[in-house]
């Protein structure tokens, strides 16, 4: 009882020593990270791969660039050592029929056949003693990836004792080619017996693969013999034929696609050569692994295809696998099954990588799965960019940086130039041989875009950037003499690689919140909208989507509002932000992730597991805030650990939003709702005009809780909210979070909300990158246009922090510090880039 | 004379391609081979729209052969090269009925034109054949890639 009377007046004593100033919203506002900076990718620097062929002249003033200079091969094989056609056909050219004493006894057998739902065509053509692919019997049409059945009976008029049949089938695939398609796969013999058929022991197979095959048997009398042949398909064998082949340069890092390894073909059947894989990865360091591209895109394609039948058969699908994807992977009734279902693909992926999962590499585009590559265990993931105006790009890196953070595993942005606009999807093509070059050097993205998207991947953490449409965007023969000089985007290139050669300590990507999302979280990064591009949203989803287009403002409104192109957009709330997935098929979220974090805010609907809930009550003991809904607690969570309870009861959010001490905070555009909540020691945050309780704050340990009680933060009829196009009312619940997650963890004040800012925690020092997004006007198919009226000029506050002097790095430019007002100024131009170093001692 | 020669071979060539809608596509009950390529085998499978054959980066060959089968009088091909953006392919066509002699139907070795959806259809006066070849030059002008979608054959068994 002394004991208990102690600890809790030394808790009283201690308690305003241990948490930030009263009226702060984060207990812990450290500003150094613990996140070790990224370790360089496979030893080497920075990678930026450029195919360029050794030799070939048109690129010899571009190989005297920095930036060529980071060779990556990409080499591509075939899937299998011998790919499947399409069709099946049943394909004989020979049958020879021997009987005990060696002799060929065909011709005097009288020769029937038939095949099963075909036509077979020229079956005298079996015993023509014409070996050749044009003397051939065959059948039509042709099966999609089924077997195609039929036989040949031979009747003789006494009958003879038969000891071998040599069947020669299939045909080459191409002219002069050893690799014969059409093979009878599986085939057995028959003898007459009674009125049925008698299988001759040892004649049965499925899995020939031979085109001229002899098959002997103990000696049997009859006078009719069936050669049946059951089939042309065999299990794909992934060799190392192909990649054996390859002309691998010594000390150079590599990527292999395999062609046709796709989502679509992950059903297929398969046998692999694991230990010539495994032998020929030690022996090849540089390997990089397997990019795996755009799985998520084919997945949502998969799981809205109207017409799936037609669409696998347009992606050259077999009928068999096609059959399999319809039966384990469409129409899912839940997130859940719809993640199982992706999980059967990655299965099936990593089955035709040499089950080397360590070394796929996925890549996402419209959905964000980085998290699920790594929790199964991939290597390496890439988020592809493209486009601009209805894709936004920062929540992709927010989604990527998070996990592999998550993980511990290394990221890439994968820059696509494209863009649609009236003419299709374009591609800047300056050289005029790209296929996607309607609109030439005037086609896809700006050099603008590129640029930010390169600074930005380079900042936020990226180990290497893979460059799409090279080298038709990024060189053009400005002279017409055959060499290739660099192009509006080559030379965004060459500045951004010259940059980071000449300041290589980018230091730490700043991200002090974490966004907790349920593991099914299915979320559009690009865009927003249905769950895996299939599942209505619900309220939380609306949450998630709220606060993403709290820090991105959506810019398919603001093309209404102001005409420009749109992919990067400026808030007031910064690029500080990581996806966390807490609770994992793997676990809950591990502490030494968590602890990275000075907040930690969940997004969407979530029921913690106990583990998960001690995980977090750790996390808010060690100095964490954690902030979560009352619709978000399940049933794990302590009243003593919230300082409050739920009473059970739902009502309206009366009035206007006030803080504890009455001052007007904000006005509600709709009507809300809130779980009614009982205080047993946490304090008011939020409260309205009735004096309702919407936010409260418990200390606990080193660390604080906020619970928030209006429902998911989100309007009452929010969930009618149409995706992701239309215009939303704000949620204003959302924005008092992220204002004061602002006010206590950004170092700097930043005066025009439209300029998009983030962090980097060096040693002895910040990074302050500032963009400017506005005035950059650009489509499908007109060329980048600056409008210098759009520059902007920007105070940046210090806040706490001390310099003298900060100097932007591009330019090389110092700015003096303004004493009095402890703040700077600087100009950045239409869709330009500020890299400012903020000299700092103490950070730690 | 030679006028009426020309209209009636332009009556024929229109009478031909009126009826094709209902005449049988010899072509999907033959075989096809290749001189590169995986999937030749699409390219007579009855869909202009769908998978296409590509013949892939070779040393300047991409021949694709259909085998009617038999010797068949016919006097139509129809030829649909891979469509949807700005390239083009040179080529040309011949058929023969022993695989020894060839006679040409077609001549696109000059051509820069982007094939459509409606696809190139070359008529002639009935021939006995049972070989159709395609030769591929390239691929706009020195581009090494072959890309076929179809390869319709019309005429009698």
């Amino acid at each position: 009882m002394k004991k208990t009377y102690l600890y809790i007046l030394a808790s009283l004593l201690l308690t305003p020593f241990l948490h930030g100033e009263k009226g702060e919203f984060v207990a812990n506002k450290n500003i150094y990270p613990f996140f070790a900076g990224p370790p360089p990718l496979n030893g080497k620097y920075f990678l930026n791969p450029v195919n360029i062929k050794k030799g070939d002249n048109r690129y010899s003033k571009i190989i005297t660039e920095d930036m060529t200079k980071g060779v990556v091969n990409t080499f591509h094989v075939p899937l299998l050592e011998n790919t499947p056609p399409v069709y099946n056909r049943l394909m004989v050219r020979e049958i020879k029929i021997m009987d005990d004493a060696g002799n060929d006894i065909t011709a005097k057998g009288v020769l029937s056949a038939k095949a099963e739902n075909a036509t077979l065509r020229y079956p005298e053509r079996v015993t023509d003693k014409d070996l050749s692919a044009q003397s051939c019997s065959y059948t039509y049409p042709p099966q999609r990836g089924k077997d195609q059945k039929g036989w040949y009976d031979f009747s003789f008029t006494v009958p003879v004792k038969i000891s071998s049949v040599r069947i020669s089938s299939g045909r080459p695939r191409v002219e002069e080619g050893d690799e014969y398609i059409n093979l009878a796969s599986k085939y057995a013999i028959y003898a007459e017996k009674g009125s049925g058929w008698e299988l001759i022991d040892g004649t049965e197979t499925d899995s020939n693969t031979n085109p001229e095959v002899v098959i002997q048997f103990a000696p049997v009398r009859t006078k009719k013999l069936r050669i049946a042949i059951n089939g042309q398909t065999s299990p794909g064998k992934v060799s190392m034929k192909h990649i054996s082949k390859l002309k691998i340069p010594e000390n150079d890092p590599f990527f292999i696609g395999i062609r046709g390894a796709n989502v679509y073909k992950s059903f297929t059947d398969v046998i692999m050569d694991k230990s010539g894989y495994e032998a020929w990865k030690k022996a090849h360091p540089g390997f990089l692994g397997f990019p795996v591209e755009e799985w998520d895109n084919a997945y949502r394609t998969l799981l809205r295809a109207k017409d799936l039948a037609g669409m696998l058969q347009k992606s050259g699908v077999s009928s068999k696998n096609a059959d399999r994807i319809a039966a384990k992977i469409v129409k899912p009734s839940t997130r859940k099954e719809a993640l199982a279902g992706l999980k059967l693909i990655h299965d099936g992926l990593t089955g035709l990588h040499f089950g080397d999962k360590s070394k796929m590499i996925f890549l996402d585009c419209a959905l964000a799965f980085n998290h699920y590559a790594m929790e199964w265990g991939c290597g390496y993931v890439f988020i592809e960019t493209t486009s601009a105006g209805y894709q936004r790009h920062q929540p992709q890196m927010y989604f990527v940086r998070g996990a592999s953070r998550q993980y511990g595993i290394p990221w890439g942005w994968y820059i696509a130039v494209g863009m649609n606009g009236k003419k299709g999807y374009t591609d800047p093509d300056y050289i005029g041989t790209w296929s996607m070059n309607a609109a030439g050097g005037s086609g896809g993205i700006s050099p603008s875009l590129n640029k930010r998207d390169r600074y930005l991947a380079w900042l936020s953490g990226a180990e290497m950037v893979r460059n799409e449409v090279w080298p038709w965007t990024y060189c053009m023969d400005k002279d017409k003499d055959g060499i290739y000089e660099l192009s509006p985007h080559g030379e965004v290139m060459k500045e951004w690689y010259d940059f980071i050669r000449k300041n290589p300590d980018r230091g730490v990507s700043y991200a002090p919140v974490a966004l907790g999302l349920p593991f099914e979280h299915g979320v559009s990064p690009i865009q927003g909208g249905k769950v895996f591009g299939y599942f209505p949203c619900n309220a939380g989803d609306i949450m998630t989507e709220g606060v993403l287009r709290a820090i991105v403002p959506w810019m398919m409104h603001k093309i209404k509002e102001k005409p420009q192109e749109w992919a990067h957009c400026g808030s007031p709330y910064g690029d500080i932000y990581d996806v966390i997935l807490p609770e994992t098929p793997s676990g809950p979220v591990k502490a030494e992730v968590l602890k990275n974090y000075r907040a930690f805010f969940m997004n969407g609907e979530h029921s913690p597991s106990e583990a998960l809930v001690r995980r977090f009550v750790q996390y808010v003991k060690e100095g964490g805030t954690l902030i979560i809904n009352t619709r978000q607690l399940g049933k794990y969570f302590a009243d003593s650990f919230l300082g409050a309870s739920l009473t059970g009861n739902t009502l309206p959010v009366v009035g206007e939003i006030f803080s504890p001490d009455g001052k007007k905070l904000f006005a509600l555009p709709a009507k809300y709702e809130f779980d009614e909540i009982r205080l047993s020691g946490a304090e008011v945050l939020l409260k309205d005009s009735s004096g309702n309780i919407l936010a409260c704050s418990n200390d606990v340990g080193k660390g604080r809780v906020i619970l928030t009680t209006p429902c998911m933060l989100v309007h009452k009829n929010a969930e009618k909210t149409s995706f992701p196009y239309t215009a939303w009312k704000k949620f204003p619940f959302i924005n008092w979070i992220l204002d004061n997650l602002v006010k206590d963890l950004v170092p700097v004040s930043i005066d025009l909300p439209e300029i998009q800012y983030g962090l980097n925690i060096l040693e002895e020092g910040i990074l302050l990158y500032l963009f400017n997004n506005e005035g950059v006007h650009k489509t499908g198919s007109t060329a980048e246009k600056l409008d210098e009226k759009e520059s902007r000029t920007v105070t940046i506050g210090l806040k706490k922090l001390q310099a003298d002097t900060v100097m932007e790095l591009r330019s090389g430019k110092k700015l003096k510090v303004d004493k009095e007002s402890n703040s700077f100024k600087i100009t950045i131009g239409p869709g330009d880039v500020a890299v400012i170093r903020i000299p700092v001692k103490d950070l730690k | 004379m030679k006028k009426i020669y020309i209209l009636s071979l332009l009556l024929f060539s229109l009478l031909l391609s009126a009826g094709e809608g209902k005449r049988e596509n010899l072509a999907l009950k033959g075989l096809i081979s290749a001189t590169s390529g995986l999937q030749a085998d699409v390219v007579i499978d009855g869909n202009r729209k769908h998978l296409y054959w590509d013949g892939g980066v070779t040393a300047g060959k991409w021949t694709l052969e259909v085998d009617l089968g038999q010797v068949c009088l016919i006097d139509t091909v129809k030829l649909f090269f891979w469509w949807g953006d700005t390239r083009y392919y040179k080529y040309f066509m011949t058929v023969s009925a022993d695989r020894k002699i060839f006679m040409e139907i077609a001549d696109g070795r000059k051509n820069t034109t982007p094939p459509t959806a409606n696809g190139l259809t070359f008529t002639f006066s009935p021939v006995k054949a049972r070989y159709i070849r395609l030769h591929i030059l390239s691929c706009r002008e020195n581009g090494r890639y072959g890309h076929v979608r179809e390869i319709e054959v019309y005429g009698k068994e």
